[in-house]
């Protein structure tokens, strides 16, 4: 089933022009990885101040800057990421690494949408829920690069 | 100041971490997953892709269908290899190291030989 989507997937127009492409696939590799960059570059320094380092710098003074910056990135990574995988979709597919890679995404994407849902969060000085919600980040994006990493060398 | 050390510390720490994660593993990027004795194969091809991320050549070979890696499209480029020199049904013979993990039939190629004809994939390794 899964191995059939990807069968056609990887046969699209889309794919055949990426694979055949000298600048067009390092060109969506690039913009991949500069997401990810613009994404774990801005939320490890939030995900910090939520575990309780720099406390003294306020979290909302810091969120302003770093939440739209991150959000930036996940758009082009999220943009980017199935692109990629169209180009060799029916290895990628039979991957465990690619499920792990998505798995970690999926817990990333519910923890911001937690944090978020209450408005005030940003108000906070600290307290448990801040510092879950910072540490689960942490451990989500940092697994979900490392899963994505990896893929190539399974 | 003691809670400037202290946070300080704390992440050093938390960015400690993130160097420990990624572990070793092995294939398809550079030559680490590979062994380092020279090994051939020879075969009939089953299908070739050359593009994007590396090429692949699908090999049948006596005990079954092989992934015979090649390098990125520049380096077929460069052998002047193209999808129409590797024709289902063509023999091939390829050189280069096999995967590291011996139930996978997988090696990555240096050299290429299709129907007589020898193309160098990664040529100063040969």
């Amino acid at each position: 089933m899964i191995g059939e989507a990807a069968a056609w997937l990887q046969a699209t127009a889309l794919a055949q022009t990426l694979r055949a492409s000298a600048w067009l696939y390092p060109l969506v590799n690039l913009t991949h990885l500069l997401g990810i960059a613009l994404l774990f570059g801005a939320i490890a320094a939030l995900d910090l101040r939520l575990l309780g380092v720099w406390r003294g710098v306020p979290l909302e003074a810091l969120a302003r800057p770093l939440v739209p910056v991150a959000g930036a990135g996940l758009g082009l990574a999220l943009a980017t990421g199935p692109l990629l995988l169209t180009v060799q979709a029916v290895d990628y597919a039979a991957n465990p690494l690619l499920y792990a890679k998505f798995a970690a995404i999926g817990v990333g994407l519910v923890n911001i949408a937690l944090l978020h849902r209450r408005a005030a969060w940003r108000a906070e000085a600290g307290g448990p829920r801040l510092r879950a919600a910072g540490l689960v980040s942490l451990a989500s994006w940092l697994g979900a690069i490392a899963a994505g990493r990896l893929i190539a060398y399974w | 100041m003691l809670t400037c050390i202290l946070s300080r510390r704390r992440t050093l720490a938390a960015l400690g971490l993130t160097a420990l994660l990624p572990a070793a593993a092995a294939a398809h990027h550079g030559w680490s997953g590979y062994g380092t004795d020279d090994f051939s194969l020879t075969g009939t091809v089953e299908g070739a892709t050359l593009g994007n991320p590396h090429g692949v050549v699908k090999v049948r070979a006596a005990d079954g269908v092989w992934d015979v890696v090649l390098g990125p499209p520049s380096n077929q480029r460069r052998a002047g290899l193209t999808e129409d020199l590797v024709p289902a049904g063509a023999a091939v013979t390829a050189y280069g190291h096999r995967h590291l993990d011996p139930g996978r039939r997988e090696m990555k190629t240096e050299r290429l030989v299709v129907a007589g004809r020898s193309f160098d994939i990664y040529p100063d390794r040969l």
